[in-house]
Formats: C-alpha cells, structure tokens, sequence
C-alpha cells in the first residue's frame, strides 16, 4: 500500500506543478514523462520477457506520425490518438511473426534494423508523410494539456506494468526469458505470448508519441527515429533496473537530472561522459540502480520486493 | 518508514520543479539563442557561440546599445545553451529561455528542423524571435507574429545564378541530383521552377537519401543523359561523396553547381572542385558596403569564412538586431517586434526588410571556384570574376 | 546484357568488397565472443582518420597506409578487450547481451564525442585518385579495383591463418562451441583478445580504404556498424567467405536497386536482404547450422 499512496502523492504534486509557477519545470516533466513511458513500455518486452527490442521507438514514430497526418486532414486529438494506438498495435502484431523467429543479439539487431526501415519508409512516402521536411501540425500552445494527458497515459503505463508482472500472463514471460524451451514443454503459449507483449508494449508509446507531436507541432523523420530517442528509454530502463517497473522510474529520473545538470554547466563532452555512465554500468552494474546494495532494501520495502531478488545471482556475484 | 518516504518524494520534488530563478531588468540587453555545439550540426555551428559573444563584447566595448526609454547605452547579453541538434532539446531550452531567463529577444538555432520546434516559444510567450539560418516555407506559413527570419526563402536560394544562367542563353538542359534533407530539397523545389523559366530542359531529377555514399548507379545514369548543368543540391559531405567519384568515372557536363561548396568541400577534393560553382553569401572583395565587421567579429571569434560560409549571416542578425532596438528604443517586446518588422537597412550582406510573412531578402551569390580562390560570377555590380564556362573537361 | 548492366555489376562488386571487408572483422568478435560490437564502425572511423593523417602530413600512400594501422589498432584492440570486455565476458547469455550492448554503445558514444571535439574537421576525405580504367564502355574505377584486389588478398591471407595455424584454428573452434573449446584446453582469454584485436585491425584497415573512396565523420560509426551487421547475418557468422560474400551481395543489390527502383529505395535494401535471410535461413548462406 504504501507504494501506491507514494504514486498518488507524487502524481499530485505533479499536476500541481504548473500552478505554482514552475513553468520551465512543466516542460521538463513532459519530456521526463515521455521518456519514462517509452522506458516502462519497452521493459514489457526487454525486462519482463528478455528479448532486447532495440526497435521499440518505432512504435513511438508511427504514433507520432499517425496523429500528426491524421490532425491535419481535420480529425480531432482524440479520433487521432485513438488511429495512432490502433495502427501501432496492428502493426505490432503483424511483425511479431518474423521478429520472434529471432533470438538474443539477432532480435537485437533486427529491431534496430526495423527502425531504419520505417525511417527509410516515410522519407520515401513524401505524399503522405512531407518526406524528410517532415510535417507541421496545426499550431498551437498544447503545452498544458498535453502535459496532463503525458502524465494520464505515464500513470495508465505503470498500473498497465504493475497488473502484468502480477499476472499469470506475466509470469509467462518471466518464464521465457529465463529459458523458452522449458517454458514451453510446461505448456505457457510462448508464440501467443510473445507477440501480446509486443502488441501490449506498443500502445503507450505510440500514445505519447501522438501527444509528443501535438505539443510540438512538428515533426520529421530523424526527430522520432533518430538514434537518441531509440536508445535513451532503453538506456534508462537499463541503467535504473530492467524487470521491475520502479527501474524505468529511477533510470528515467537519474538521466534526465543528470543531463539537465550537465548540459547547462560544462559544455563539451556530454556525450562522452554519458557513455562513460553506460560503460561503467555494464561492467559494474547489471542489475541497474535498484539492485544496487544501498537501494534495494529501499525498493523491497515498497512491495516490489519478489522482483528485485529475481536477480539474485548477480548481486551474490558482486558480493563475493 | 513512511514518513521516510514522503520526505523522499518531496525532495524528488523540489529537485524536480528547481526553482531557477533568473533576473531580466534595464541593467543590460538580455538575448537568448542555442548553438548547435553537439550533434550532427556541430561540424557547420560548433563554435558560434564564440561568434555571439565576440559581437557582444565588440557592442560592449562601445558601451552597449542605445535604448532611448531609459536615455543609455545598454550592454549586450548573451545566454546561450546547447541544443545537440535536437529538435526537443531546442524547443525545451528556448522554452526556458522565456519562462527561467526572461530574455527580451531570441536568435534562432541552426536550420530549419531547429527553427520550427524552437520558433514556437517566441509564439506562446511573446518574444521577439529572429531567425537565423533557416528558410523553409513552413516556417513563415505558419502565421507567426513574433518571428522574422534574416535570410530569404530556400526555394529562392539559387535565383542569382538562374538568372545569370538565363542572361547568358548557353546552357540548355540540367539534371538534379538532390540530398532528401530539408534545405537541399527546398532549394531544388524552387530551382526546378526557375530552371525551367530560364528555358532549360529538365533532364532528370534524382532525390536521394542523404547518406548516400556511393553514386555509381546515378553517375551511370547522368553519363547517358549527358546534360549541359549537373545541379547537385546537398549539403557538403554528399558533395565530396558525389564530385569525387564523378571525377573518377569521368562524367563531364559544361558545369557543376553544388549548392555548398564551402572550404571543407575544396581541400578535400583539390583540383576536383576546379570550376564548381556554389552559393556564397559573402567572399573577400564583394562590393556590398562596410564589410568591416565580418572581419572584426570573424577575428575576434576566430572563425573562417571559407570553412564556415554562413557566419556572415549569423552578422547581418546581429545588426539586424540592434538596429531593431534602436529604432524602438525601447525594450518593450511587442515595439521591437514591431520596429523589426517596418524595419529596412543597409546590412553586411546588402539590404535587409522582412516579408509579410516574416522571412527576409538577404541571399546568396553564385561564386566558382578558380585556381582555388572563390570568385562571385553575377550579378557584375558586386562580381569579382568572370564566369568559365564550359568548364573544362577531365581527362 | 547491356552496359550499363555491366558497369552497374561493376560498381556493386566493387561497393561489396569495403562492405566485406569490415563486415568480417565484426563478424569475428561476434563468433568467437558472442559480444555485438557497437563500435566497430567507430573504430573503422579511427582507422580512416589515422590513415588520413599519415597521407596528409607524412605523404603515405594510403593503400601502405591500410597495412600500417594493423598493429596499432591490434594493440589498441587488446586494451580494449581487457580492460572492457573480459570483465563480462563469462556471464550467462541474457546479462552479457544487456552488459555487452551498455559497455560497446557507451564505448561508442564515448570514441565519437572525444573524436569529433579533438578533429575539428567535420569531413574527412583524401583527395587521392588513380585515373580510372576503360573497358568496352565499363569505365572502373582504379582505385575500387585495388582495394578489391587488396581484400581479396587479405582475406585469402585470413583464411589461410584460421584454416592452418594452431591460433586460427582455436578462434573457430570457439567459434563453433565456447564450452567444447574449453573443454580441450584452449585459453579461451588469450585467443578471445587476439580474435577481438584481429576484428579490430580488419575494422580499421578497411577504415584505410573507406577514407580514399568516402568521406568519413566522427559521428558515422553507429549508422555503418549496422550495415555491416547486416552483411554478418547475411554471410554467416565467424566465415570469412561468408562475410565477403555478403558485401558484395549486399553492394550489387544496393547498386542495382538504385538504377532500377530510384536512389531512394537503395538503403531498404540491407533490411530487406536480412529479414529475408533470417526467415528463410537464420544460420547465414555460410554459416554452421548450430
């Protein structure tokens, strides 16, 4: 329970926060939003299952897009946002197929592989999607609104990851990922499975993809498919822990300060330094920030307890 | 244990919503921009802001700018982030410049992409915005009433040369060859046009994806159409790409016109780029008035106008923008961008006034490379050399 | 067949053989560590830029050059395999593919940034040319040609080593099973640090060529480390045959594509190939069927 008051207390403030003057603040947890839905959603796939979808922010794009065309040929928010999450899901389901023949760092590569693709695919398509100038939106200041529907569709993400990782269904996926065969002599639907999680995965990113572009007004091909969206959730559910929904929390929180703080004080070597972060996390750190010693027994006392110790081993690793 | 954790949000919470606080008074003249010091514009804008801060200081050394509501000169300030090149980044930073900083004006970031997300601060929170190097249509048809833009429309980009090309009667056909980015795209919309107004014949236009880097399928095709122009529309690099392997595969039309063709695409094509002809805002020698301060703030700033050719622009902005506050003499926003909209002056780059719409009248000049000097060919008034034409062939 | 056939064939086989080339060198660190390098384009970037500087301010010919940067860039790789990728090397597959994607992205994002500050160029390209050949109307370029010719032999040179030596032979026997090669005694560290610098000399000889034909940016790394991926899956993993045979696939396909469908369609190409190969034969055409 306590968990959940904390949620409650910490969404409040948040709504609260455009009306106590924070109005750069407003801009910043929008963005913040953002990257921590595309952070939860892709840990449906990469933590919960194990399968690295480097891919996933073209879910992002083809929501973004969607909504984008859809808004200008006159089509309300909501018809717009309601398309995006539809098509993004269909299209989820229809590569599902060949993707999940593939394993480990080939799925990896391939879903990489994907997000090149559609770029490719909407340069090309100029009628329909302004090639590579890219399309302007009706304009607009969104900025209020479309940070409340962020942070609904943020909140919808988490309770969304919380019912799974209590479900049976989830537990199918753990399943999975630690060994698919046996998974599937014990009878879990490992095709149907994977492809849900997919499907499931690509709704609230396309979600706030389509918000992301009616605050923006604008979007073009390397904005959404570029290298920093589809690797920043990734990283940040990495590096706050993968397999349990605070992880994507604290990655995305951590990252964004440390950007923030960053960029604004030194100005050269950002980019070196973050990946200085990414190295030193994989070779010390697998488990993410949650796992660490000094925090986990903090994250157990939320209730998420069972999820943390499912790492065990590496924690007894780094112990020894 | 809960009360542990509410002390644990609410810091997340103060640390979230930091109250950073700026100040914004008559003391000085607040501007703010964002560079593009990472990311892939960092290789044409990496070290502008030394360009901003150099006019400052040239501004400050005479004491400031002349606001007449207060009756002194006012010093120049600049603040100045770092938007990796990033759309959101450079909305959210422009954003803060208006909501944290409270600047009283805003120079746009590079390109047009950048211009697009950021303009929309100046928008919603009423900040006179100039834009900088950024000349998509899209921009001024939004209908925007706190942007002007420094340069002309990207469709007009090249109109200097067609016309030179329509005055001279030699040429008779083209083809395009274009990098599918914004600014190259825009261009070759317009030059497509304007090629045809000058009585060319539109042999083939190829839109290819910009990273490109083998061309031996087009240079084969462009070898059988054999047209008088090859009119490569791109931004540098595709240049290099493209030139070098015409060169090897001996293509050999009377003329190339790669639309960039700044210092980096010379030395690293040597006596490939012999005879290109390119756009140039500015070159060494152009009778366009006191070009004084390009030298001064390009010294100061240590930046070279061959290696980066659109820095004069980024000039003209900077005297766009003081004769704006001059003329209102005040800082109150919505005067400014009033007096920068009646606004018509002489510049570094010839004269400047701003459309309707709000984009400008400063462009480019058709200028060829001759014995690795640029030279600008037309219109003869302001040329410092004679167009060669046909080029001649390589063996 | 017509001449433009021809000389589209031309140009694709000469495009495949720079794919090859780096492709095998990643294909390598692949088989023999089961690590996805995403920096191996970073360090045919490095290669480039080397290169490029013994050309400009030593005046060496860059096809000495390609040969020169081997021993660097192998000393280079050792550094970069102890100090990066033994400390994951021995974990259980899922932990090494998220521990190996964080420390060879964050390694990436590192080389480009440091890179990119330190060379001010932006672009990098040496004005180097031989005058191209002429053959029935088939104009070819000289210098593709050599850097064919050039990989040819350095990939029969490969060959030779892991097909011949004690060394090459426990490259792919690690290749073909981890656990089987421990097994029978082979130091798995040692020979995984000489694989990676192998992948890594490769990496930044073709980086050599790649400077004298393209233009090379700091920032190109990840964009051709995918490319290349492709050409691995598509050859198969750890063959060296497979991998030169994948780039010129993958070249003739990219030309062909260009001149017949537009320039536009050529980069779906790679994507297209690799999704039909994982379909229909995900071992790669070379590789062993695991």
């Amino acid at each position: 329970m306590v968990f959940y008051s904390v949620f409650v207390l910490l969404w409040i403030i948040l709504a609260a926060l455009p009306w106590l003057g924070f109005s750069y603040g407003v801009v910043w947890i929008f963005l913040l939003a953002v990257s921590f839905t595309l952070a939860l959603s892709y840990d449906i796939v990469g933590g919960y299952m194990g399968y690295m979808n480097l891919g996933h922010s073209t879910f992002f794009g083809l929501g973004a897009y969607t909504t984008a065309i859809l808004l200008n040929q006159g089509f309300n928010l909501f018809t717009s946002l309601l398309a995006a999450f539809l098509l993004a899901a269909f299209f989820a389901a229809l590569i599902s197929y060949p993707l999940f023949r593939l394993r480990g760092a080939y799925f990896a590569l391939a879903t990489f592989g994907l997000i090149s693709l559609i770029e490719v695919l909407t340069v090309n398509l100029r009628d329909l999607t302004g090639g590579s100038g890219g399309i302007s939106t009706p304009p607009g200041n969104h900025m209020l609104p479309a940070y409340y529907m962020v942070l609904g569709v943020a909140a919808a993400t988490m309770v969304l990851s919380h019912s799974v990782a209590r479900s049976k269904f989830g537990l199918g996926l753990f399943s999975i990922r630690e060994d698919e065969e046996v998974a599937q002599s014990f009878g879990v639907p490992t095709s149907l499975y994977k492809g849900l999680a997919l499907v499931i995965s690509s709704v609230p990113a396309s979600l706030v993809g389509g918000i992301y572009v009616w605050n923006m007004t604008y979007v073009s091909p390397e904005s959404v498919f570029g290298l920093e969206i589809a690797l920043s959730p990734i990283i940040m559910a990495m590096l706050g822990g993968t397999g349990v929904m605070i992880g994507p929390l604290v990655g995305a929180v951590f990252i964004t300060l440390v950007q923030e703080f960053l960029w604004t004080k030194v100005p050269y070597f950002h980019l070196a330094m973050y990946g200085t972060v990414l190295v030193l996390l994989g070779l010390f750190m697998p488990g993410g920030i949650v796992r660490t010693r000094w925090v986990k027994p903090f994250i157990q006392r939320l209730g998420l307890g069972e999820a943390v110790e499912y790492f065990k081993n590496v924690d007894a690793e780094r112990m020894s | 244990m809960e009360k542990r954790f509410l002390a644990f949000c609410l810091t997340v919470a103060l640390v979230i919503g930091f109250p950073f606080s700026a100040m914004a008074g008559p003391d000085a003249i607040h501007i703010g921009a964002t560079v593009s010091q990472t990311g892939h514009f960092s290789s044409e804008v990496g070290p502008f802001k030394r360009l901003m801060t150099s006019w400052a200081d040239l501004v400050n050394d005479q004491g400031g700018i002349m606001v007449e509501e207060y009756g002194k000169k006012l010093p120049v300030k600049f603040t100045i982030y770092d938007d990796k090149s990033d759309q959101a980044t450079a909305k959210k930073y422009y954003e803060r410049l208006a909501t944290v900083d409270k600047v009283d004006m805003m120079l746009g970031p590079y390109s047009s992409p950048l211009t697009l997300a950021a303009s929309t601060a100046g928008e919603n929170h009423h900040i006179p915005f100039i834009a900088v190097c950024a000349n998509s249509p899209k921009i001024y048809s939004r209908g925007f009433k706190w942007l002007v833009g420094v340069i002309d429309l990207g469709p007009r980009y090249t109109y200097r040369y067609w016309e030179m090309i329509k005055t001279e009667g030699k040429a008779k056909s083209v083809a395009f060859v274009v990098e599918d980015t914004i600014h190259p795209l825009g261009v070759f919309k317009g030059s497509q046009k304007l090629a045809e107004d000058a009585e060319l014949k539109v042999l083939s236009s190829d839109i290819v994806p910009a990273n490109t880097r083998d061309f031996t399928p087009i240079i084969t095709k462009l070898k059988k159409e054999s047209p008088d122009i090859v009119y490569v529309s791109s931004n540098i690099p595709f240049a290099i790409n493209f030139m070098k392997q015409a060169k090897e595969m001996k293509l050999n039309p009377n003329e190339y016109h790669c639309i960039h063709h700044s210092g980096i695409f010379k030395d690293a094509l040597g006596s490939a780029a012999e005879y290109v002809i390119g756009q140039s805002y500015w070159v060494e020698g152009m009778k366009l008035g006191d070009t004084q301060l390009i030298n001064d703030v390009l010294k100061k700033a240590d930046i070279s106008e061959p290696r980066y050719p659109w820095s004069p622009a980024y000039v003209a902005a900077f005297q766009i923008l003081q004769k704006a506050i001059e003329n209102a003499g005040t800082l109150d926003k919505g005067k400014v961008v009033q007096s920068l909209k009646n606004l018509k002056m002489e510049t570094v780059l010839g004269e400047a006034r701003f459309a309707e719409t709000g984009y400008g009248s400063i462009n480019t000049y058709p200028s060829q490379i001759q014995g690795g000097v640029y030279k600008v060919i037309y219109p003869p008034d302001v040329a410092t050399g004679k167009h060669t034409y046909p080029r001649p062939p390589w063996e | 067949m017509s001449a433009d056939f021809i000389q589209l064939l031309v140009g694709g086989i000469l495009l495949g053989g720079i794919y090859g080339l780096a492709a095998f060198g990643l294909s390598i660190t692949f088989g023999v560590l089961n690590v996805l390098n995403l920096a191996h384009g970073d360090f045919l970037m490095l290669g480039s830029l080397l290169s490029y500087g013994l050309f400009v301010w030593l005046g060496i010919n860059p096809f000495v050059a390609a040969i020169l940067v081997i021993p660097a860039f192998m000393v280079l790789g050792v550094g970069f395999y102890l100090l990066l990728l033994k400390p994951i090397a021995d974990k259980p597959p899922h932990q090494l593919l998220v521990a190996s994607i964080l420390v060879t992205l964050g390694a990436s994002l590192f080389i480009e940034d440091i890179t990119a500050y330190f060379w001010e160029r932006p672009v990098t390209g040496i004005s180097y040319t031989l005058p191209p050949m002429e053959v029935a109307g088939v104009v070819i370029s000289s210098t593709r040609l050599l850097v064919l010719l050039f990989i040819f032999a350095l990939a029969c040179a490969m060959q030779l080593y892991l097909k011949k030596t004690f060394v090459g032979k426990s490259i792919r026997a690690i290749v073909q099973g981890r656990e089987g090669a421990k097994v029978v005694g082979i130091p798995i560290s040692r020979v995984s640090a000489l694989a990676f610098s192998i992948g890594m000399a490769l990496a930044a000889s073709a980086g050599a060529f790649y400077v004298t034909l393209f233009t090379v940016t700091p920032v190109m790394g990840i964009p051709l480390t995918i490319k290349y991926l492709c050409v691995v899956v598509l050859g198969g993993l750890g063959s060296i045959v497979g991998s030169v045979f994948g780039g010129l696939i993958l070249g003739v396909a990219e030309t062909l594509t260009a001149y017949y469908c537009g320039a536009e369609w050529a980069p779906t190409i790679a994507f297209v190939l690799l999704i039909l190969i994982l379909i229909v034969r995900p071992e790669g055409l070379f590789g062993a069927k695991k």
